[in-house]
Order: C-alpha cells, then sequence, then structure tokens
C-alpha cells in the first residue's frame, strides 16, 4: 500500500492538496495511536499537529516508493510518548525536571495494532463504517440501525456483512488466530516503523 | 468495490469473534477535531512557502458545520463547567505582583512566543498576556487561551489579534494551583466550546 511517489514529492514541496490527501488518509490511524498514548482527546490532537508537520520537515529523507503508514506511525508514537513525558512533569512539586513521573506506555506491538486496525475502519465505504460504528461501539442492534438510518434491516445487514468480510481480509493477520496475537510488524519491503527516524525528528 | 469481495470467504465464527474484539475499542472511533487538517495545511504551507487557497478554507468550514451529536453535548457540557472569562484588548495592570509565564511557539506558530503575568484575585485568576510574532488570526477563527492540569482545561478568554500584538487582559473561574499549564489555541468561530487542540503556544505555569 505504498503512496504514490508522485503524492510524496508533492507533499515534500508542502503543495497543501498533497498535505490534505495524506492527513485525510492517516490522520484517523495516527489520532488512535495518540489516544491510546496519551489518553487525553486535546493532548491526542496536539500529537496528531505535531506528527504531521514533524513528517513534512523530515520527508525529504523519505524514499518515495515507500509506505508511508509505518513512517507516519512512528513519527506518532515517539511524538505521543514525549508529550506524555513532558505533561508528567511534577515541575509543581518542587521536583527537578529531569525526575521525570514514570510511565508505562502501550507496547509498540500494541500500537501497531491499533494503527492497523484504524486504517482498515477507515477505508472501508463510508455507509459499512457507519453501521459498524453503531453496532460496535454504541451497542445497537441491526434493527435499532435500521430505524436510525431509515433504511431496511437486510440493508444492515448486508453492510454489515461486507464491512466483516472486508475488515477480515485486509486484518486477517491479526483475526486468523484466536485469541489476538500482536502483529509481527509491516512486511520486509515496507519501511519499518522503528527504524525511519533519527533523533532529530522524534524530538 | 464489492468485486473482490465475491472472492473473499466469509470470516468464520472465530474470525469474528476476534474482530468484534478489535472494534469495541473505544479510541478506535474517535472524530478528527475539526479544523485540525486545515491548521496542519497552513502550518506547513507557511513553511515551504506554497498557498493555501481560501476556497480551501471555505470547504473545510462548510464541511466542519457537520457537527455530530455527541460533539454538540460535549460542548454544551464543556460550558456549564468553564468558567466565565472576558477577552478585552488593551492594556491593564495586575493589582498584585503576579507570577510570570514564558510562553513558546508550537509547530503550527514556531516563530511566535508570549509572556503571561498570573494573578490571583477575589475573583479568579487574571492574565494579562503579551504576544510576539503571532499572526492576527484568520477570517473565521479566533485564538483562546486555556489553563489546563494536563486532564482539565478551562478557558480563559478568546482574542483575534487582528489589530497587531498588544497586552490581553484574560480572566479564567479557577485559581486550583493545580493547573499548571497555560495554552493558547487557534479556534474556528463554530459555537463548539470544546478546544480544537490546535496550540499555537504554551508554557508551564511556575509555582
Amino acid at each position: 500500500m505504498a503512496a504514490m511517489p508522485d503524492l510524496i514529492e508533492r507533499f515534500k514541496a508542502g503543495d497543501p492538496e498533497a498535505v490534505r490527501e495524506v492527513y485525510r488518509e492517516h490522520a484517523g490511524s495516527v489520532l488512535t495511536v495518540a489516544r491510546s498514548i496519551v489518553h487525553d482527546r486535546e493532548l491526542a490532537a496536539e500529537v496528531v499537529q505535531q506528527t504531521f508537520v514533524k513528517a513534512w520537515r523530515a520527508s525529504k529523507r523519505f524514499e518515495g516508493n515507500r509506505d508511508l503508514a509505518p513512517w507516519l506511525y512512528s513519527i506518532a508514537r515517539h511524538t505521543a510518548i514525549d508529550m506524555l513525558r513532558s505533561e508528567s512533569k511534577p515541575t509543581r512539586g518542587g521536583h527537578a525536571p529531569e525526575t521525570d513521573v514514570g510511565f508505562t506506555p502501550t507496547t509498540f506491538e500494541a500500537t501497531w495494532e491499533r494503527f492497523e486496525v484504524r486504517r482498515a475502519v477507515d477505508a472501508l465505504p463510508a455507509d459499512e463504517r457507519e453501521v459498524v460504528r453503531r453496532s460496535h461501539i454504541m451497542g445497537f442492534t441491526h434493527e435499532e440501525i435500521a430505524a436510525q438510518l431509515q433504511i431496511p434491516v437486510g440493508t444492515v445487514k448486508s453492510r454489515s456483512g461486507r464491512a466483516h468480510k472486508r475488515l477480515a481480509s485486509a486484518l486477517a493477520h491479526l483475526v486468523a488466530s484466536s485469541p489476538i496475537t500482536p502483529p509481527t510488524g509491516p512486511p520486509a519491503n515496507q519501511a519499518r516503523p522503528g527504524d525511519v527516524l533519527s533523533g532529530e525528528e522524534q524530538s | 468495490m464489492n468485486d473482490h469481495l465475491d472472492s473473499v470467504e466469509e470470516p468464520t465464527a472465530e474470525e469474528l469473534a476476534t474482530l468484534d474484539a478489535l472494534l469495541s475499542r473505544p479510541d478506535l472511533w474517535d472524530e478528527l477535531p475539526m479544523g485540525l487538517e486545515q491548521s496542519i495545511v497552513a502550518a506547513i504551507s507557511a513553511e515551504a512557502g506554497t498557498v493555501v487557497s481560501l476556497a480551501d478554507r471555505r470547504t473545510e468550514r462548510q464541511a466542519r458545520r457537520s457537527i455530530p451529536w455527541w460533539a454538540s453535548a460535549a460542548a454544551a457540557g464543556v460550558l456549564i463547567v468553564a468558567g466565565i472569562a472576558i477577552a478585552v484588548q488593551g492594556s491593564g495592570t495586575p493589582e498584585l505582583a503576579g507570577t510570570l509565564i514564558e510562553l513558546a511557539g508550537t509547530d503550527l506558530a514556531p516563530s511566535a512566543s508570549a509572556s503571561a503575568t498570573a494573578t490571583a484575585t477575589p475573583a479568579g485568576l487574571k492574565l494579562i498576556l503579551d504576544t510576539k510574532g503571532l499572526a492576527g488570526a484568520p477570517d473565521g477563527f479566533m485564538y483562546e487561551a486555556w489553563i489546563g492540569n494536563g486532564t482539565i482545561r478551562v478557558s480563559a478568554g478568546t482574542f483575534h489579534l487582528r489589530g497587531g500584538d498588544g497586552p490581553i487582559e484574560l480572566w479564567a473561574g479557577v485559581d486550583d494551583p493545580a493547573f499548571t499549564i497555560l495554552s493558547v489555541t487557534l479556534e474556528p468561530i463554530d459555537g463548539v466550546a470544546e478546544s480544537s487542540g490546535q496550540a499555537v503556544l504554551k508554557g508551564e505555569i511556575p509555582k
């Protein structure tokens, strides 16, 4: 799922349409990673903001034939952890800043898994995504969703069925075994989340 | 988009159960804050020297008008608990010697900075904010000051700076020493009281 080289080049140049395109494809996944680490909704928004600006600043070193997702994931995770550390400084308690409060961030594998799941969800057609959202996060039955959306129950069921088929296919490496097992990261021909950043853009 | 699905096997019950567990995490369904896309595009465009058209801004603003019901409910909740805040452009001197707060520009406004004097008064926390290098808010946007503790944020008032830099008097209806962060965000003028999360200035309130 590598981005088109042309898009990468335009993104590097700061073309607003390219930035918009990259944001629309990946911002949801970046937000999910940020939220899973910093928990606070507003801090998570700051992480998303910083992630895309840092990604653009570091994009000169990005190779156009690689997948943007693992690279953005890596920046997002580092940014969120930095943000959490910064917010956890006990500056009100008279401690020196270097005696940061300890914390245990969500594991690399767990946040990568969430990134991938969000990416698959965001790739669903809007009508299917809405049925899945109402079902999973709001707990509505197919009949209730049909009434809310004013469509036949059969349509809700078919949208749900298609959505689950797409998700099971996109996330086969996660759903093929039960219980949930940690993913091993992206395929070898993609940028690995852990190897794309030097210290400069992680700060 | 359905063609390839015909060749995909139906998920097994076990796979569906695993999928259910994956999809039930609340952070998976968070909506992106309104206006965040525009802020990021504007920040990168400004640094890269490219241009964002007004039409782009209008389009996004129109898209933002379809606010989900839960966002409106959350915003109403924030309105109830937030302190009453006033932003008055003009000069002012704290009645008592105050705490000096230094604010640095974020990635959205790297060349901006500010200092603020915070003074606890019987009416609440009075802040005199002095910004440097922060451009006036674009049409349809405003700045909003917040004091927070990493979890809760309380508005300290709004301003636009379109008349240039200068001292701004802000008030927050709290004086709890647990509030340790002063920030300024760029906010769309859309009636939503919740912070956009697009911080342009940020600083710690020293004890």
